[in-house]
């Protein structure tokens, strides 16, 4: 198993290191560069800039010297909001989105797998019809529907909660619940149709037969498998979650992390860029790598370390 | 979504195995509502903007300053001096709803079954060679998809239009700049009958740039499935070429996986595309799709005055069209038996 672990985390980290070199080449070769929005550069005052922003020589090098900064920990100036490290940047920022996702991912987890599961139970019935559904009609609709019905509804209408904002646990319930509704949709259908195949398996038949209470053989005998499906999703579902979402940050006005995912490419200010897309890319890799390590430890049967 | 009618699940697989995908697919009523549903929607949407015009003289075009944010079922004088009944209300600019909802909706199945045919293309492309070819081949192509599952897919397709953008819109100059030059007048005419499509013409390719990696793994893992049956080997050992084995041979056999992920990208591709709109980089003025004029309805919703329906209109729309592409292509899915 450790084996198995440390080869996969080797090739997690090369995914990583792959996409962030990735990303740093296509801003810096996209036309229309960081200084566009100057007019009238000449060559020479590019090229100040290009040395100030240790963005000069070839391309390797610029790349390279990029990787040298961000493994001591150091993103750089942002390019546009002058005198913000991009560390200072993502500081304020990060704290929020982590917090609004956190509660996101717990909500769309055990939300989507108990509505997953209730459906399977009662597979091509009601419950089952209804549930699914709705599950797809959540995916159907983009946030920024979701979210101003949200509004409409429970913060103009029936005024249980402000309408944005950031100052208390009153202003996290509603854009926790928009941002967790496509995703919770999504968990529910791979918990439901993994159940429903658990459910025609030969040991839940013996289950069954024992005289095990329904409820029981659902929740404690196939859940246990039927939820291996949804345990790999959850990796990338968590670091989608937790780096914010622009769309939720600017319905319910708040100052997260996913609107400099936006804003960096727009203003081509590529180092928020990098820094964004490296905080994005971490936590996928650490947060898949947790993931395997739940999975060898739920399904025994799975001997990837062999 | 499980398919068929319960009668024939509890008959056991027998019955079913027996059935053909189509003979199965009939049987679904869901999917069968929602074929009848997208049928009527994409009917409607391409056929009545035109209609409305032609009868009741223009609502899209300037109606009366009066007419503004009328409510639902509200009767609207148009500039011509006419009046018309607008069943779903107008929005900031006196035009229908119902008419721009209509017309939204052509732009974004448009832009939805371009989109996904290009993912397609590329999916299938890369799926096809990866798996037929095997060995190193797949194993660089695979890992490029799981790459750019790693990359944020916002950001990929931000980074790709803001590329792209600059020099279509360069290229579109001087393609008129030239013509106007040389006096070329159907080049011309031709020329200034795309610049309001650029848009469209971007979206379409970059959203088809970054969906196309579900559909080269599915398709990856069809082939290596098919490649090991016998008319394949027949076919090898006949001597035919690599390309005819994979057009004549492998691609007949794949039109269910594909036809079942078509159905199922352009739900995705229209989300993706009213994303962007949010963002103001979708379909520009004064054209529209659903994705604008839900952003437009989004920002209508405020603590004052609700207009409500500038939100839910478009909310339904889409949500209908979606939701009934998404039932057909998981009923697809179920009946062709492609995992």
């Amino acid at each position: 198993m450790g084996r198995f672990l440390i080869s996969r985390f080797l090739s997690l980290l090369a995914v990583l290191a792959v996409v962030l070199t990735l990303t740093f080449v296509l801003f810096r070769t996209s036309p229309g560069g960081p200084f566009s929005f100057e007019r009238d550069l000449t060559a020479d005052q590019i090229h100040e800039k290009e040395v100030k922003y240790r963005l000069d020589g070839p391309l390797y090098r610029q790349v390279a010297r990029w990787w040298g900064d961000a493994l001591r920990g150091d993103f750089r100036e942002s390019m546009k909001s002058k005198n913000f490290t991009v560390a200072e940047i993502l500081r304020q920022s990060l704290p929020v989105s982590f917090t609004l996702g956190a509660v996101a991912f717990v909500l769309a987890a055990s939300g989507g797998i108990l509505v997953g599961a209730l459906a399977a139970a009662g597979k091509n019935h009601w419950p089952d019809r209804l549930a699914m559904t709705g599950a797809l009609l959540a995916i159907s609709l983009p946030t920024f529907v979701t979210g101003p019905l949200l509004v409409l509804i429970f913060a103009l209408g029936l005024r249980w909660f402000p309408v944005g904002g950031w100052t208390g646990i009153q202003h996290l319930i509603l854009p926790s619940i928009c941002l967790a509704i496509p995703y919770g949709a999504y968990v529910a259908r791979l918990m439901r149709n993994s159940m429903v195949e658990v459910l025609g398996a030969d040991f839940i038949r013996t289950a069954r037969a024992k005289g095990l209470p329904e409820r029981k053989v659902i929740f404690q005998h196939a859940l246990k498998v039927a939820i291996l499906p949804v345990v790999s999703y959850l990796g990338p579902l968590a670091a989608g979650l937790l780096t914010g979402s622009v769309v939720v940050e600017s319905v319910f006005g708040i100052p997260g992390a996913g609107q400099h995912f936006v804003s960096s490419i727009l203003n081509k200010d590529g180092f928020l860029l990098m820094g964004a897309v490296a905080v994005y890319c971490v936590l996928l890799v650490v947060l898949n790598f947790f993931v395997d390590i739940i999975y060898c430890v739920l399904d025994r049967r799975i001997k990837l370390y062999e | 979504m499980s398919s068929a009618s319960p009668a024939i699940v509890n008959s056991g697989t027998a019955v079913s195995d027996s059935l053909t995908g189509w003979e199965r697919l009939k049987l679904d009523r869901m999917a069968m509502i929602s074929l009848a549903v997208l049928v009527i929607s994409a009917l409607a949407c391409f056929i009545a903007p035109p209609a409305m015009n032609a009868l009741d003289g223009a609502p899209l075009r300037n109606t009366t300053s009066a007419a503004t944010y009328s409510p639902p079922g509200s009767l609207v004088q148009t500039a011509q001096g006419g009046t018309y009944t607008a069943w779903l209300g107008t929005d900031a600019n006196g035009r229908d709803v119902l008419y721009r909802v209509l017309s939204g909706g052509r732009v974004s199945l448009v832009v939805g079954l371009c989109a996904a045919a290009v993912s397609l293309f590329i999916g299938t492309l890369i799926g096809m060679t990866a798996g037929f070819y095997g060995g190193k081949t797949d194993n660089f192509l695979m890992r490029l998809v799981d790459v750019l599952y790693a990359n944020p897919r916002v950001l990929f397709v931000l980074i790709l239009i803001s590329a792209l953008s600059g020099p279509l819109s360069l290229a579109i100059n001087q393609a008129r700049a030239t013509a106007d030059e040389h006096n070329w007048l159907t080049l011309k005419s031709w020329v200034d009958g795309a610049i309001p499509y650029q848009r469209t013409f971007i979206l379409i390719f970059c959203l088809g740039f970054i969906e196309w990696l579900t559909m080269a793994r599915i398709v990856r893992g069809q082939v290596l499935v098919l490649k090991e049956q016998q008319f394949i080997s027949a076919a090898r050992v006949l001597g035919q070429s690599k390309w005819k084995i994979m057009t004549r041979h492998l691609l007949p056999n794949l039109w269910t996986v594909i036809l079942t992920y078509l159905t199922l990208t352009v739900p995705v591709v229209v989300l993706d595309e009213s994303f962007l709109s949010f963002l103001g980089l979708g379909i520009e003025e004064p054209a529209s799709s659903w994705g604008t004029l839900l952003k437009e309805g989004a920002s209508a919703v405020n603590p004052l005055i609700s207009r409500w329906w500038l939100l839910v209109t478009p909310a339904v729309a889409m949500g209908m069209a979606l939701l009934a592409l998404n039932f057909l292509g998981d009923a697809l899915r179920d009946a062709f038996d492609v995992h």
